[in-house]
């Protein structure tokens, strides 16, 4: 039996008004960046969601949480229909499901103490001084590799990896059952990355959490992703399970994608068999009827200008799905 | 004779603080139709080392205290700003990570793409805009008549990628710096990006100086390597020797702890600690705090180079990674 998904997420759309200028007064358009994307989340895993930028992979990450508010969808978190709450019900059910940013020296505020960074969203909440104290404090920094005695210096005091270790603490002193993490390593150093990485791969495993993490690094979502989800134009394209993804990808532009991610060691390089993509990513504005991706695809097909293809099962695994007529 | 040859460099910045020295004693020379990479992490001193001989950085705060750069074997460092002038932007040009930063957004592409033909060779406006025409032709821009009219905002990253390396190759200079060329970019768009300048390369013999952090990319594009921490060279050689028989520990350390498609990674090995303070720096080893294999000496001084054979350089005390 398979368990129920902890987040569930039907057909949701976020669509951003667009102005047109004054002559265009009345004719409403608009800019699609997630255009019906449905998933489901487990206890315990780790959802990878790559792309390329605009392709709508942080829109979504924000609908999530309700920090943009979907057009249309829907959003389950642990059973509950997460897009319906309102007020003191919405409130109590954010712990749940907690974001980490890209750029900590943008989601820290400069003027605050770790100490009420970390505070904060449990005072918000009605924990502090009732669950939560001093200790849960010292316990979840310890937990991330920094002293207590960071609770008192500044976002500036620390480096870039040491700022996101305090965003993922900050993360997880609501103790909550999602993470959802957008490009959290991409503004660090190669040797830095690796320290965040591993670090939330252990939390993520130790916690039993669940996590979509959103990278636009193919490299950096295979290391942490259980299964992963490819979007293109505000559609995911193709999911699979990280191994089946990255050996044998079905989707045209999965494999172009991954193809053209360099491999750091040249006698591979060179010799990798690269599918070269023409052009790049139409506007979202007014993307191409049919099937998005046909205007690059080197293997599309008249009938792909014309349809849309539903995302499918391939190879009637319930955990791999492609969107391509070309896949049988 | 080398085309291009830097030696021993310093670059350091004063400021109210106290003086951060950015570049350290560094020396590597380039060959005409040879890209040269320049692979380091931030403030490793791998765009400072450039910018700063080239007059591109303001100085003060900036000073060189010591050090030749060769150019053809006159040294550019004692040149007048005038001639510095002619050299840069003609047989010296340079490409940005950020494309729009880089380029005038109150100007059209056809503007910004004349002007250096017309200061540095001397072309009317009519022969230029043609020879532009064409060189946006060559970069790949569909309807390049076309695209001289626009303003840099109508095309997309790759777009403007591509007619930053149409200008700076309109001069035909000889050496390319590029400075982080594709980082901006999706990955699709960084290998069209990467294709062309190889295929630019092949076409005219130019040396091409390749600063990034992606050792990807290196991997893919370089002939000869330099590995750049913390304003000082650490390893320098043949591709293959660098990424196959590296003899310095931050480069191995680099190497393994970077996520990859191609591998199954249980557990990436970090570097522990952070990047030392570029104004703090002491006598010994800048990656004396983070290094599994220090040794005293390794505190004290820095070590001079060793030499694995005639192109592999290293500068590491330790002879043995057992």
């Amino acid at each position: 039996m398979m368990l129920a998904p902890v987040l569930n997420v039907q057909d949701l759309k976020v669509h951003y008004p667009v102005r047109n200028g004054f002559m265009n007064l009345g004719k409403k358009t608009f800019l699609k960046a997630v255009d019906g994307v449905s998933l489901r989340l487990f206890q315990g895993e780790v959802l990878g969601l790559v792309g390329e930028s605009g392709c709508g992979k942080s829109s979504l990450g924000k609908a999530l949480l309700r920090l943009q508010e979907p057009t249309a969808g829907g959003v389950e978190v642990c059973g509950a229909d997460f897009l319906k709450l309102k007020g003191e019900a919405l409130r109590r059910a954010r712990p749940q499901i907690q974001m980490i940013f890209q750029d900590p020296y943008a989601s820290l505020d400069p003027r605050m103490t770790v100490e009420s960074t970390l505070k904060e969203p449990l005072q918000a909440h009605g924990l502090w001084n009732t669950t939560a104290d001093m200790s849960t404090l010292k316990a979840v920094l310890d937990r991330v590799g920094l002293s207590g005695k960071a609770l008192h210096r500044y976002p500036h005091e620390f480096s870039g990896g040491q700022r996101q270790r305090i965003a993922i603490a900050r993360a997880l002193v609501l103790k909550p059952k999602i993470i959802i993490a957008d490009e959290p390593v991409s503004s660090l150093d190669v040797s830095v990355q690796a320290q965040v990485l591993n670090l939330l791969k252990e939390i993520q495993k130790e916690m039993n959490l669940s996590m979509i993490f959103i990278s636009h690094n193919l490299a950096v979502v295979k290391y942490i992703s259980d299964r992963i989800s490819v979007m293109y134009l505000g559609k995911i394209v193709e999911t699979a399970s990280t191994a089946d993804l990255y050996e044998r990808a079905q989707h045209p532009y999965t494999q172009a994608l991954i193809s053209a991610v360099p491999i750091p060691n040249p006698r591979i390089e060179r010799q990798r068999k690269r599918i070269k993509l023409q052009g790049e990513l139409p506007s979202p504005i007014n993307p191409p009827k049919g099937c998005a991706f046909h205007t690059r695809c080197p293997i599309a097909k008249e009938h792909c200008k014309l349809t849309f293809p539903e995302l499918k099962p391939f190879e009637a695994s319930p955990q791999w799905q492609v969107s391509c007529f070309e896949v049988k | 004779m080398a085309l291009l040859e830097i030696k021993n460099l310093q670059a350091h910045f004063h400021t109210r603080k106290g003086i951060v020295k950015a570049v350290n004693d560094i020396s590597y020379s380039i060959n005409p139709g040879e890209t040269l990479g320049i692979v380091g992490e931030s403030g490793s001193g791998k765009s400072v080392s450039q910018l700063s001989y080239l007059g591109l950085l303001p100085s003060p705060p900036l000073r060189i205290p010591k050090g030749e750069v060769l150019y053809r074997g006159e040294n550019i460092l004692s040149m007048s700003s005038e001639k510095l002038r002619k050299l840069r932007g003609n047989r010296i040009s340079m490409i940005f990570q950020e494309p729009m930063t880089s380029l005038n957004p109150y100007l059209t592409i056809g503007s910004q793409l004349i002007e250096p033909l017309v200061i540095h060779c001397g072309y009317s406006k009519k022969a230029a805009w043609k020879e532009a025409c064409g060189a946006l032709d060559r970069v790949g821009l569909p309807e390049a008549e076309k695209s001289m009219k626009v303003y840099p905002h109508e095309f997309s990253g790759g777009m403007r990628q591509r007619v930053m390396i149409a200008m700076a190759l309109t001069t035909q200079p000889e050496i390319l710096i590029a400075d982080e060329p594709t980082t901006a970019l999706d990955v699709t768009v960084q290998a069209q990006i990467l294709d062309l300048l190889k295929a630019i390369q092949k076409e005219t013999q130019m040396a091409i100086l390749l600063i990034t952090h992606d050792l990807g990319v290196i991997a893919g594009t370089a002939d000869k390597v330099v590995v750049m921490y913390a304003g000082s060279v650490f390893e320098e050689g043949p591709v293959e020797n660098i990424f196959e028989k590296s003899e310095h520990p931050y480069t191995r350390a680099l190497l393994k702890s970077t996520p990859r498609i191609d591998l199954h990674q249980e557990k990436i090995p970090v570097i522990g600690g952070t990047i030392a303070d570029l104004s703090q720096l002491k006598s010994g080893c800048p990656f004396y705090e983070r290094c599994e294999y220090r040794k005293d000496i390794c505190r004290l001084t820095f070590p001079s180079h060793r030499e694995i054979d005639s192109a592999h350089r290293t500068f590491c005390h330790v002879e043995s990674f057992k």
